[in-house]
Protein backbone atom coordinates (compact mmCIF):
# COMPACT_ATOMS: atom_id res chain seq x y z
CA UNK A 1 0.00 0.00 0.00
CA UNK A 2 0.51 3.65 -0.60
CA UNK A 3 0.18 6.91 1.59
CA UNK A 4 -0.05 10.41 0.31
CA UNK A 5 -0.01 12.62 3.41
CA UNK A 6 2.37 13.63 5.69
CA UNK A 7 0.15 12.42 9.02
CA UNK A 8 -0.94 9.63 7.60
CA UNK A 9 2.49 8.22 6.50
CA UNK A 10 3.24 8.45 10.13
CA UNK A 11 -0.11 6.14 11.68
CA UNK A 12 0.69 3.74 8.36
CA UNK A 13 4.56 3.14 9.41
CA UNK A 14 3.52 2.71 12.94
CA UNK A 15 0.76 0.27 12.25
CA UNK A 16 2.03 -1.70 9.16
CA UNK A 17 3.71 -5.17 9.20
CA UNK A 18 7.10 -5.18 7.02
CA UNK A 19 7.29 -5.21 3.78
CA UNK A 20 3.78 -3.55 3.60
CA UNK A 21 4.14 -0.16 2.78
CA UNK A 22 5.95 0.05 -0.80
CA UNK A 23 5.12 3.88 -0.74
CA UNK A 24 5.32 7.26 1.37
CA UNK A 25 4.14 11.01 0.91
CA UNK A 26 7.31 12.62 -0.46
CA UNK A 27 8.03 14.96 2.29
CA UNK A 28 8.12 11.97 5.13
CA UNK A 29 11.58 12.12 4.25
CA UNK A 30 12.22 15.55 6.07
CA UNK A 31 13.03 14.96 9.80
CA UNK A 32 12.35 18.24 10.73
CA UNK A 33 8.67 17.43 9.98
CA UNK A 34 8.37 14.02 10.07
CA UNK A 35 8.40 11.67 13.35
CA UNK A 36 9.21 8.53 11.56
CA UNK A 37 11.73 9.48 8.49
CA UNK A 38 14.34 7.29 9.38
CA UNK A 39 11.32 4.18 8.40
CA UNK A 40 10.39 6.81 5.63
CA UNK A 41 13.41 6.66 4.50
CA UNK A 42 13.42 3.41 3.55
CA UNK A 43 10.68 3.57 1.17
CA UNK A 44 10.15 5.70 -1.99
CA UNK A 45 8.62 9.21 -1.71
CA UNK A 46 5.68 9.85 -3.72
CA UNK A 47 4.13 12.72 -5.25
CA UNK A 48 0.78 13.41 -5.65
CA UNK A 49 1.29 12.48 -9.54
CA UNK A 50 -0.94 9.64 -11.21
CA UNK A 51 2.15 8.43 -12.67
CA UNK A 52 4.03 7.93 -9.75
CA UNK A 53 1.31 6.26 -7.90
CA UNK A 54 0.26 3.81 -10.42
CA UNK A 55 3.87 2.61 -10.53
CA UNK A 56 4.13 1.27 -7.53
CA UNK A 57 0.66 -0.80 -8.29
CA UNK A 58 -0.44 -0.45 -4.78
CA UNK A 59 -3.46 -2.47 -3.51
CA UNK A 60 -4.72 0.33 -1.25
CA UNK A 61 -4.16 4.15 -1.46
CA UNK A 62 -4.48 6.38 1.83
CA UNK A 63 -5.40 9.61 1.21
CA UNK A 64 -5.98 12.93 2.61
CA UNK A 65 -8.92 15.04 1.40
CA UNK A 66 -6.68 17.36 -1.05
CA UNK A 67 -6.95 15.50 -4.86
CA UNK A 68 -7.47 16.73 -7.57
CA UNK A 69 -10.49 16.30 -9.57
CA UNK A 70 -7.71 14.63 -12.50
CA UNK A 71 -6.00 12.25 -9.95
CA UNK A 72 -9.76 10.92 -8.48
CA UNK A 73 -10.54 9.80 -11.71
CA UNK A 74 -7.46 8.55 -12.78
CA UNK A 75 -7.34 6.46 -9.68
CA UNK A 76 -11.13 5.52 -9.96
CA UNK A 77 -10.42 3.88 -13.80
CA UNK A 78 -7.25 2.29 -12.52
CA UNK A 79 -9.46 0.48 -9.98
CA UNK A 80 -7.28 1.03 -6.78
CA UNK A 81 -8.83 0.92 -3.58
CA UNK A 82 -8.77 4.21 -1.59
CA UNK A 83 -8.98 5.03 2.01
CA UNK A 84 -9.54 8.86 2.10
CA UNK A 85 -9.36 10.43 6.52
CA UNK A 86 -9.68 14.05 6.95
CA UNK A 87 -6.91 15.56 9.09
CA UNK A 88 -7.34 14.97 12.42
CA UNK A 89 -8.33 17.78 14.46
CA UNK A 90 -7.79 16.16 18.44
CA UNK A 91 -6.62 13.42 19.75
CA UNK A 92 -10.12 11.41 19.36
CA UNK A 93 -9.44 11.85 15.55
CA UNK A 94 -6.81 10.32 16.03
CA UNK A 95 -7.85 7.96 17.65
CA UNK A 96 -10.07 7.14 15.32
CA UNK A 97 -7.61 7.07 12.46
CA UNK A 98 -5.58 4.54 14.30
CA UNK A 99 -8.52 2.00 14.33
CA UNK A 100 -9.23 2.74 10.59
CA UNK A 101 -5.54 2.50 9.06
CA UNK A 102 -5.05 -0.68 11.28
CA UNK A 103 -8.79 -2.50 9.85
CA UNK A 104 -7.50 -1.53 6.60
CA UNK A 105 -3.79 -2.85 6.87
CA UNK A 106 -5.45 -6.01 8.70
CA UNK A 107 -3.48 -5.03 11.96
CA UNK A 108 -6.22 -4.38 14.39
CA UNK A 109 -4.00 -5.79 17.25
CA UNK A 110 -1.38 -3.24 16.58
CA UNK A 111 -3.99 -0.39 16.25
CA UNK A 112 -5.11 -1.40 19.77
CA UNK A 113 -1.57 -0.82 21.02
CA UNK A 114 -1.04 2.31 19.23
CA UNK A 115 -4.53 3.70 20.67
CA UNK A 116 -3.72 2.42 24.39
CA UNK A 117 -0.21 3.81 24.49
CA UNK A 118 -1.69 7.58 23.04
CA UNK A 119 -4.20 7.60 25.53
CA UNK A 120 -1.85 6.66 28.56
CA UNK A 121 0.36 9.55 27.54
CA UNK A 122 -2.67 11.91 27.30
CA UNK A 123 -3.90 10.94 30.40
CA UNK A 124 -0.28 11.44 32.22
CA UNK A 125 -0.01 14.73 30.80
CA UNK A 126 -4.16 16.23 31.20
CA UNK A 127 -4.28 19.13 33.36
CA UNK A 128 -7.08 20.72 34.71
CA UNK A 129 -8.12 23.94 32.28
CA UNK A 130 -10.36 26.55 33.27
CA UNK A 131 -10.89 30.18 33.15
CA UNK A 132 -7.90 30.72 35.06
CA UNK A 133 -5.81 28.98 33.14
CA UNK A 134 -2.60 30.40 31.44
CA UNK A 135 -2.63 31.75 27.48
CA UNK A 136 -0.53 30.20 24.94
CA UNK A 137 -0.15 31.95 21.44
CA UNK A 138 0.65 30.35 18.65
CA UNK A 139 3.08 32.41 16.28
CA UNK A 140 3.61 30.83 12.81
CA UNK A 141 5.80 31.72 9.62
CA UNK A 142 4.12 34.32 7.73
CA UNK A 143 2.43 35.59 11.01
CA UNK A 144 -0.13 32.55 10.91
CA UNK A 145 -1.63 30.93 14.12
CA UNK A 146 -4.01 27.92 14.65
CA UNK A 147 -7.47 28.35 16.24
CA UNK A 148 -10.08 25.75 16.94
CA UNK A 149 -10.49 22.90 15.29
CA UNK A 150 -7.16 21.74 14.81
CA UNK A 151 -4.70 19.55 16.55
CA UNK A 152 -2.51 22.00 18.13
CA UNK A 153 -5.24 23.73 20.05
CA UNK A 154 -6.70 20.25 20.79
CA UNK A 155 -2.98 19.77 22.59
CA UNK A 156 -2.77 22.90 24.08
CA UNK A 157 -6.69 22.36 26.08
CA UNK A 158 -4.89 18.66 27.29
CA UNK A 159 -1.99 20.12 28.61
CA UNK A 160 -4.01 22.85 30.65
CA UNK A 161 -3.77 25.73 28.53
CA UNK A 162 -6.30 28.25 26.50
CA UNK A 163 -5.23 28.68 23.21
CA UNK A 164 -5.41 32.80 22.76
CA UNK A 165 -6.15 32.41 18.87
CA UNK A 166 -9.19 30.13 19.48
CA UNK A 167 -10.36 32.18 22.66
CA UNK A 168 -11.13 35.04 20.12
CA UNK A 169 -13.00 32.70 18.02
CA UNK A 170 -10.60 32.12 15.37
CA UNK A 171 -10.99 28.50 14.08
CA UNK A 172 -8.14 26.45 11.75
CA UNK A 173 -4.67 28.11 10.47
CA UNK A 174 -5.11 32.03 10.16
CA UNK A 175 -3.03 35.34 9.81
CA UNK A 176 -2.72 37.10 13.07
CA UNK A 177 -0.91 40.57 13.59
CA UNK A 178 2.18 40.99 15.43
CA UNK A 179 0.09 43.75 16.70
CA UNK A 180 -2.42 41.89 18.48
CA UNK A 181 -0.19 39.42 19.44
CA UNK A 182 1.69 41.68 21.83
CA UNK A 183 -1.54 43.69 23.17
CA UNK A 184 -3.34 40.22 23.84
CA UNK A 185 0.09 39.80 26.07
CA UNK A 186 -0.08 36.08 26.20
CA UNK A 187 2.02 34.10 28.84
CA UNK A 188 3.53 32.08 26.01
CA UNK A 189 4.20 32.50 22.58
CA UNK A 190 4.92 29.09 20.73
CA UNK A 191 7.03 29.39 17.82
CA UNK A 192 7.21 27.01 15.24
CA UNK A 193 10.35 24.88 14.89
CA UNK A 194 12.65 25.66 11.71
CA UNK A 195 11.55 24.10 8.17
CA UNK A 196 15.40 23.88 6.76
CA UNK A 197 18.60 25.23 7.10
CA UNK A 198 18.17 27.70 5.07
CA UNK A 199 16.32 30.91 6.33
CA UNK A 200 12.93 32.37 4.82
CA UNK A 201 11.38 35.92 5.56
CA UNK A 202 8.29 34.06 6.34
CA UNK A 203 10.30 32.68 9.51
CA UNK A 204 11.92 35.60 10.13
CA UNK A 205 8.88 37.20 11.46
CA UNK A 206 9.05 34.41 14.11
CA UNK A 207 11.77 36.09 15.50
CA UNK A 208 10.95 39.73 14.98
CA UNK A 209 12.51 42.28 17.50
CA UNK A 210 8.97 43.34 18.84
CA UNK A 211 8.43 39.30 19.89
CA UNK A 212 11.57 38.83 20.81
CA UNK A 213 11.33 41.65 23.55
CA UNK A 214 7.34 41.22 24.18
CA UNK A 215 8.32 37.36 25.29
CA UNK A 216 11.57 37.15 26.75
CA UNK A 217 13.22 34.11 28.37
CA UNK A 218 10.51 31.44 29.52
CA UNK A 219 7.59 33.11 27.71
CA UNK A 220 8.66 31.71 24.66
CA UNK A 221 8.29 27.85 23.62
CA UNK A 222 9.76 26.19 20.54
CA UNK A 223 7.42 23.26 19.04
CA UNK A 224 8.82 21.43 16.37
CA UNK A 225 6.91 20.78 13.62
CA UNK A 226 7.15 16.97 13.88
CA UNK A 227 5.42 17.03 17.06
CA UNK A 228 2.21 18.49 16.71
CA UNK A 229 1.29 18.69 13.15
CA UNK A 230 -0.19 15.50 12.43
CA UNK A 231 -2.01 13.59 15.20
CA UNK A 232 -0.04 10.45 16.28
CA UNK A 233 2.06 8.96 19.26
CA UNK A 234 4.34 12.27 18.52
CA UNK A 235 2.04 13.85 20.24
CA UNK A 236 2.83 12.76 23.75
CA UNK A 237 6.34 14.31 23.18
CA UNK A 238 4.12 17.75 22.79
CA UNK A 239 2.05 17.39 25.29
CA UNK A 240 5.35 17.13 27.63
CA UNK A 241 7.15 20.18 26.18
CA UNK A 242 3.83 21.89 26.87
CA UNK A 243 3.46 21.03 30.68
CA UNK A 244 7.15 21.59 31.34
CA UNK A 245 6.20 25.31 29.94
CA UNK A 246 3.19 25.45 32.20
CA UNK A 247 5.85 24.40 35.62
CA UNK A 248 8.03 26.87 33.94
CA UNK A 249 5.51 29.70 34.26
CA UNK A 250 5.00 29.28 38.00
CA UNK A 251 8.54 29.54 38.71
CA UNK B 1 13.02 76.12 -4.44
CA UNK B 2 13.33 76.76 -0.47
CA UNK B 3 9.15 77.12 -0.40
CA UNK B 4 8.80 73.68 -2.46
CA UNK B 5 11.25 71.53 -0.02
CA UNK B 6 10.05 72.96 2.98
CA UNK B 7 6.09 72.21 1.94
CA UNK B 8 7.37 68.66 1.09
CA UNK B 9 9.23 68.27 3.96
CA UNK B 10 5.56 69.33 5.94
CA UNK B 11 3.92 66.99 3.36
CA UNK B 12 6.54 63.84 4.44
CA UNK B 13 6.31 64.79 7.95
CA UNK B 14 2.16 64.30 8.34
CA UNK B 15 2.29 61.16 6.14
CA UNK B 16 5.36 60.03 8.76
CA UNK B 17 3.07 60.33 11.40
CA UNK B 18 -0.39 59.19 9.54
CA UNK B 19 1.95 56.18 8.89
CA UNK B 20 2.64 55.56 12.91
CA UNK B 21 -1.31 55.66 13.91
CA UNK B 22 -2.03 53.76 11.37
CA UNK B 23 -2.26 49.74 12.13
CA UNK B 24 -4.54 46.43 13.15
CA UNK B 25 -4.88 47.77 16.91
CA UNK B 26 -5.89 51.57 16.01
CA UNK B 27 -3.31 54.27 17.66
CA UNK B 28 -3.20 54.82 21.49
CA UNK B 29 -0.24 57.43 21.61
CA UNK B 30 -1.26 58.69 25.25
CA UNK B 31 -0.75 54.69 26.53
CA UNK B 32 2.02 54.52 24.43
CA UNK B 33 3.63 57.70 26.52
CA UNK B 34 3.17 56.76 29.51
CA UNK B 35 3.93 52.81 28.58
CA UNK B 36 7.19 54.31 27.74
CA UNK B 37 7.41 57.21 30.37
CA UNK B 38 6.90 53.79 33.10
CA UNK B 39 10.14 52.51 31.18
CA UNK B 40 8.72 48.70 30.50
CA UNK B 41 8.38 47.10 27.45
CA UNK B 42 4.86 47.82 27.90
CA UNK B 43 2.48 46.60 24.59
CA UNK B 44 1.78 50.24 22.91
CA UNK B 45 5.43 51.49 23.71
CA UNK B 46 6.66 48.00 22.03
CA UNK B 47 4.38 48.43 18.92
CA UNK B 48 5.12 52.26 18.28
CA UNK B 49 9.25 52.00 18.55
CA UNK B 50 9.73 48.29 17.24
CA UNK B 51 6.64 47.71 14.63
CA UNK B 52 5.39 51.17 13.44
CA UNK B 53 8.60 53.26 13.95
CA UNK B 54 10.42 50.93 11.34
CA UNK B 55 8.14 50.67 8.94
CA UNK B 56 7.37 54.54 8.85
CA UNK B 57 11.17 55.38 8.70
CA UNK B 58 12.35 52.53 6.15
CA UNK B 59 8.98 54.18 3.93
CA UNK B 60 10.77 57.52 4.17
CA UNK B 61 14.43 55.64 3.63
CA UNK B 62 13.17 53.33 0.80
CA UNK B 63 10.99 56.45 -0.86
CA UNK B 64 13.86 59.03 -0.61
CA UNK B 65 16.46 56.63 -1.95
CA UNK B 66 14.18 55.92 -5.40
CA UNK B 67 12.99 59.08 -5.36
CA UNK B 68 16.77 60.83 -5.35
CA UNK B 69 18.47 57.88 -7.52
CA UNK B 70 15.60 58.28 -10.42
CA UNK B 71 16.47 62.25 -10.70
CA UNK B 72 19.95 61.52 -10.69
CA UNK B 73 19.35 59.09 -12.94
CA UNK B 74 17.30 60.66 -15.60
CA UNK B 75 19.61 64.46 -15.20
CA UNK B 76 22.21 62.21 -16.15
CA UNK B 77 21.18 60.23 -18.70
CA UNK B 78 18.98 63.33 -20.05
CA UNK B 79 16.36 60.99 -20.60
CA UNK B 80 13.39 60.94 -18.68
CA UNK B 81 12.31 57.49 -18.15
CA UNK B 82 16.19 56.31 -16.14
CA UNK B 83 14.76 55.20 -13.16
CA UNK B 84 15.97 52.16 -10.93
CA UNK B 85 12.48 49.85 -11.84
CA UNK B 86 11.96 50.86 -15.35
CA UNK B 87 15.67 50.29 -16.46
CA UNK B 88 16.18 47.24 -14.05
CA UNK B 89 18.64 48.22 -11.33
CA UNK B 90 16.17 47.45 -8.73
CA UNK B 91 16.02 44.06 -9.88
CA UNK B 92 19.38 43.25 -10.00
CA UNK B 93 19.72 44.50 -6.47
CA UNK B 94 16.52 42.18 -5.49
CA UNK B 95 18.55 39.55 -7.22
CA UNK B 96 21.61 40.04 -5.57
CA UNK B 97 19.99 40.25 -1.85
CA UNK B 98 18.15 37.00 -2.45
CA UNK B 99 21.16 35.37 -3.81
CA UNK B 100 22.83 35.96 -0.19
CA UNK B 101 19.49 36.29 2.24
CA UNK B 102 18.79 32.52 1.14
CA UNK B 103 22.22 31.31 0.27
CA UNK B 104 21.76 31.75 3.94
CA UNK B 105 24.87 34.39 4.38
CA UNK B 106 22.46 37.33 5.31
CA UNK B 107 23.49 36.05 8.78
CA UNK B 108 26.77 36.11 8.76
CA UNK B 109 27.69 39.31 8.94
CA UNK B 110 24.78 42.58 9.21
CA UNK B 111 26.58 44.28 6.32
CA UNK B 112 26.05 41.18 4.07
CA UNK B 113 22.21 41.52 3.02
CA UNK B 114 22.71 45.67 2.09
CA UNK B 115 26.28 45.00 0.47
CA UNK B 116 24.70 42.30 -1.59
CA UNK B 117 21.89 44.65 -2.71
CA UNK B 118 24.15 47.34 -3.74
CA UNK B 119 26.78 44.83 -5.75
CA UNK B 120 23.36 44.06 -7.78
CA UNK B 121 22.68 47.53 -8.10
CA UNK B 122 25.95 48.09 -9.16
CA UNK B 123 26.16 45.38 -11.71
CA UNK B 124 22.67 46.43 -13.48
CA UNK B 125 23.51 49.97 -13.42
CA UNK B 126 27.20 49.11 -15.42
CA UNK B 127 25.46 46.96 -17.50
CA UNK B 128 22.85 49.26 -18.48
CA UNK B 129 25.44 52.05 -19.27
CA UNK B 130 27.62 49.15 -21.54
CA UNK B 131 25.13 48.62 -23.58
CA UNK B 132 23.10 52.22 -23.44
CA UNK B 133 25.93 54.58 -23.14
CA UNK B 134 25.05 58.37 -21.79
CA UNK B 135 22.85 58.99 -24.83
CA UNK B 136 20.98 56.46 -25.41
CA UNK B 137 17.40 56.99 -27.25
CA UNK B 138 14.76 56.55 -24.82
CA UNK B 139 13.61 53.11 -26.95
CA UNK B 140 16.63 51.77 -26.25
CA UNK B 141 16.70 51.98 -22.59
CA UNK B 142 13.75 50.85 -22.27
CA UNK B 143 14.63 47.60 -24.11
CA UNK B 144 17.68 46.97 -22.54
CA UNK B 145 15.59 48.00 -19.14
CA UNK B 146 13.04 45.36 -20.10
CA UNK B 147 15.65 42.98 -20.61
CA UNK B 148 17.02 43.57 -17.51
CA UNK B 149 14.50 42.89 -15.32
CA UNK B 150 12.82 39.75 -16.89
CA UNK B 151 16.38 38.23 -16.67
CA UNK B 152 17.08 39.40 -13.29
CA UNK B 153 13.04 38.48 -12.23
CA UNK B 154 13.37 35.01 -13.70
CA UNK B 155 16.91 34.35 -12.22
CA UNK B 156 14.85 35.93 -8.52
CA UNK B 157 12.24 32.86 -9.28
CA UNK B 158 15.07 30.18 -9.99
CA UNK B 159 16.88 31.05 -7.00
CA UNK B 160 13.61 31.12 -4.40
CA UNK B 161 12.83 28.03 -6.27
CA UNK B 162 16.40 26.14 -5.93
CA UNK B 163 15.94 26.61 -2.21
CA UNK B 164 14.99 23.99 0.17
CA UNK B 165 13.49 26.25 2.39
CA UNK B 166 9.74 25.62 1.88
CA UNK B 167 8.53 29.21 2.05
CA UNK B 168 10.62 30.58 0.06
CA UNK B 169 9.66 30.14 -3.53
CA UNK B 170 6.11 32.15 -2.29
CA UNK B 171 8.37 35.05 -1.29
CA UNK B 172 8.80 36.20 -4.98
CA UNK B 173 5.94 38.80 -4.70
CA UNK B 174 7.55 40.20 -1.62
CA UNK B 175 11.18 40.80 -4.36
CA UNK B 176 9.25 41.45 -7.25
CA UNK B 177 6.72 44.11 -6.09
CA UNK B 178 8.28 44.85 -3.03
CA UNK B 179 7.00 45.44 0.88
CA UNK B 180 8.42 47.16 4.05
CA UNK B 181 5.57 44.79 6.31
CA UNK B 182 6.53 43.86 9.85
CA UNK B 183 9.80 45.06 9.16
CA UNK B 184 11.89 45.92 12.37
CA UNK B 185 14.37 48.59 13.65
CA UNK B 186 17.12 46.21 12.57
CA UNK B 187 15.96 46.48 9.21
CA UNK B 188 16.12 50.46 8.92
CA UNK B 189 19.93 49.72 10.33
CA UNK B 190 20.46 47.54 7.13
CA UNK B 191 19.29 50.19 5.08
CA UNK B 192 19.66 53.33 6.67
CA UNK B 193 23.85 53.63 6.10
CA UNK B 194 23.70 52.42 2.17
CA UNK B 195 21.18 54.87 1.42
CA UNK B 196 22.78 57.95 2.98
CA UNK B 197 26.07 57.25 1.90
CA UNK B 198 24.74 56.25 -1.66
CA UNK B 199 23.10 60.50 -1.17
CA UNK B 200 26.23 61.87 -0.28
CA UNK B 201 27.58 61.49 -4.32
CA UNK B 202 24.23 62.07 -5.90
CA UNK B 203 23.93 65.54 -3.81
CA UNK B 204 27.65 66.47 -4.78
CA UNK B 205 26.28 65.83 -8.52
CA UNK B 206 24.03 68.27 -8.49
CA UNK B 207 25.85 71.42 -10.02
CA UNK B 208 27.33 69.45 -12.53
CA UNK B 209 23.96 67.53 -13.60
CA UNK B 210 22.87 71.02 -14.33
CA UNK B 211 25.82 71.60 -16.55
CA UNK B 212 25.23 68.25 -18.20
CA UNK B 213 21.74 69.33 -19.08
CA UNK B 214 23.34 71.94 -21.41
CA UNK B 215 25.21 69.06 -23.40
CA UNK B 216 27.92 67.32 -22.70
CA UNK B 217 30.47 70.23 -24.60
CA UNK B 218 29.17 72.98 -22.45
CA UNK B 219 29.19 71.12 -19.77
CA UNK B 220 33.36 70.32 -20.38
CA UNK B 221 33.53 74.18 -20.80
CA UNK B 222 32.13 74.67 -17.51
CA UNK B 223 34.59 72.49 -15.89
CA UNK B 224 32.38 69.91 -15.60
CA UNK B 225 33.84 66.11 -16.44
CA UNK B 226 31.06 63.58 -17.79
CA UNK B 227 32.90 60.83 -16.38
CA UNK B 228 33.16 62.31 -13.02
CA UNK B 229 29.60 62.43 -13.02
CA UNK B 230 28.52 59.26 -14.27
CA UNK B 231 30.80 57.62 -11.55
CA UNK B 232 29.23 60.06 -8.95
CA UNK B 233 25.81 59.02 -9.97
CA UNK B 234 26.50 54.85 -10.53
CA UNK B 235 28.17 54.91 -7.15
CA UNK B 236 25.26 57.20 -5.18
CA UNK B 237 22.52 55.08 -7.20
CA UNK B 238 23.53 51.46 -6.66
CA UNK B 239 24.65 52.22 -2.68
CA UNK B 240 21.41 53.88 -2.21
CA UNK B 241 19.11 51.74 -4.38
CA UNK B 242 21.12 48.64 -2.93
CA UNK B 243 20.53 49.50 0.37
CA UNK B 244 16.69 50.17 0.09
CA UNK B 245 16.15 47.18 -2.36
CA UNK B 246 17.86 44.72 0.14
CA UNK B 247 15.34 45.61 2.80
CA UNK B 248 11.90 46.00 0.83
CA UNK B 249 11.94 44.19 -2.63
CA UNK B 250 11.23 46.30 -5.95
CA UNK B 251 9.07 48.83 -5.21
CA UNK B 252 8.71 49.97 -8.68
CA UNK B 253 7.75 53.80 -10.58
CA UNK B 254 9.00 55.65 -6.94
CA UNK B 255 12.39 56.69 -8.92
CA UNK B 256 9.58 57.78 -11.94
CA UNK B 257 6.74 59.31 -10.58
CA UNK B 258 8.88 61.72 -7.93
CA UNK B 259 10.47 63.49 -10.45
CA UNK B 260 7.87 64.21 -12.97
CA UNK B 261 5.85 65.20 -9.91
CA UNK B 262 8.20 68.00 -8.76
CA UNK B 263 9.84 68.89 -11.93
CA UNK B 264 7.64 71.17 -13.03
CA UNK B 265 8.34 73.38 -9.82
CA UNK B 266 11.88 73.71 -10.09
CA UNK B 267 12.00 74.70 -13.80
CA UNK B 268 13.43 71.57 -15.27
CA UNK B 269 16.59 71.81 -13.69
CA UNK B 270 18.14 68.55 -12.93
CA UNK B 271 20.15 69.73 -10.16
CA UNK B 272 17.74 71.65 -8.37
CA UNK B 273 15.29 68.17 -8.47
CA UNK B 274 17.36 66.15 -6.40
CA UNK B 275 16.54 66.77 -2.94
CA UNK B 276 12.58 67.83 -3.83
CA UNK B 277 12.26 63.91 -5.57
CA UNK B 278 13.83 62.44 -2.61
CA UNK B 279 11.21 64.22 -0.71
CA UNK B 280 8.69 63.06 -3.03
CA UNK B 281 9.79 59.50 -3.15
CA UNK B 282 9.33 59.01 0.11
CA UNK B 283 6.10 60.79 0.15
CA UNK B 284 5.13 58.59 -2.11
CA UNK B 285 5.83 55.20 -0.18
CA UNK B 286 4.62 56.28 2.56
CA UNK B 287 1.25 57.35 0.86
CA UNK B 288 1.34 53.76 -0.97
CA UNK B 289 1.77 51.69 2.59
CA UNK B 290 -0.64 53.91 4.54
CA UNK B 291 -2.83 52.69 1.42
CA UNK B 292 -2.45 49.03 1.25
CA UNK B 293 -3.25 49.10 4.89
CA UNK B 294 -6.57 50.80 4.63
CA UNK B 295 -7.85 48.76 1.49
CA UNK B 296 -10.25 46.19 2.92
CA UNK B 297 -8.34 43.17 1.03
CA UNK B 298 -7.84 40.55 3.57
CA UNK B 299 -4.20 40.21 3.32
CA UNK B 300 -1.86 42.98 2.77
CA UNK B 301 -0.81 43.99 -0.74
CA UNK B 302 2.42 44.25 -1.47
CA UNK B 303 3.94 47.55 -1.80
CA UNK B 304 4.71 47.88 -5.26
CA UNK B 305 0.85 46.98 -6.25
CA UNK B 306 0.62 50.27 -4.84
CA UNK B 307 3.19 52.14 -6.17
CA UNK B 308 2.48 50.63 -9.87
CA UNK B 309 -0.97 52.11 -9.50
CA UNK B 310 0.05 55.44 -9.15
CA UNK B 311 2.97 55.25 -11.23
CA UNK B 312 1.76 53.61 -14.63
CA UNK B 313 -0.53 56.15 -15.69
CA UNK B 314 2.49 58.71 -15.69
CA UNK B 315 4.08 56.48 -17.84
CA UNK B 316 1.35 56.60 -20.25
CA UNK B 317 0.87 60.16 -19.80
CA UNK B 318 4.66 60.68 -20.71
CA UNK B 319 4.31 58.35 -23.38
CA UNK B 320 0.87 60.39 -24.81
CA UNK B 321 2.40 63.50 -23.94
CA UNK B 322 5.85 62.92 -25.88
CA UNK B 323 3.58 61.21 -28.88
CA UNK B 324 1.83 64.20 -29.25
CA UNK B 325 4.31 67.18 -29.43
CA UNK B 326 6.37 64.89 -32.18
CA UNK B 327 9.32 65.36 -29.70
CA UNK B 328 10.56 61.35 -29.94
CA UNK B 329 10.54 59.48 -33.12
CA UNK B 330 10.10 55.84 -31.45
CA UNK B 331 6.57 56.43 -30.41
Amino acid sequence: MVTLNLCLDQLVLALAAPGQVVGVSDIAHDPRISPRWREARALPPVRKHAEEILALRPDLLIVDEFLTPSLRKTLRLAGIPTLELAEADGIGATLDHIARIGAALGRPAAALDLAASLREGVARWTAAAGPASPVAAIYQANGMTLGRDTNADGLLRIAGWRNLAAERGLSLFVPMAMEELIVATPDLLILDGETSDRPSLAEQMMTHRAARRAFAGARTLVMPHSLWLCGGPQNVEALRLLAGAREALKR
Amino acid sequence: MRGVNAALGVFVAVLFVVSIAVGPTGFAPLGALSDMLSGRDAPMALILVELRLPRALLGVIIGAALGLAGAAMQGLLRNPLAEPGVTGVSATAALGAVLTFYGGYAGATPLALPLAGVVGAASGAILLLAIAGRDATVATLILIGAALNALAGAATALVLGLSPNPYAFYEIGTWLMGSIADRGLDHVALALPCVALGCLPLLLARRGLDALALGEETARGLGVDPRRMTLLVIAGAALAVGGAVAVSGVVGFVGLMAPHAIRPLVRYRPGASLVPSALAGAALVLLADIALRLLPTGRELPLGVMTALLGAPVLWQLAWRARRSGQTPWL
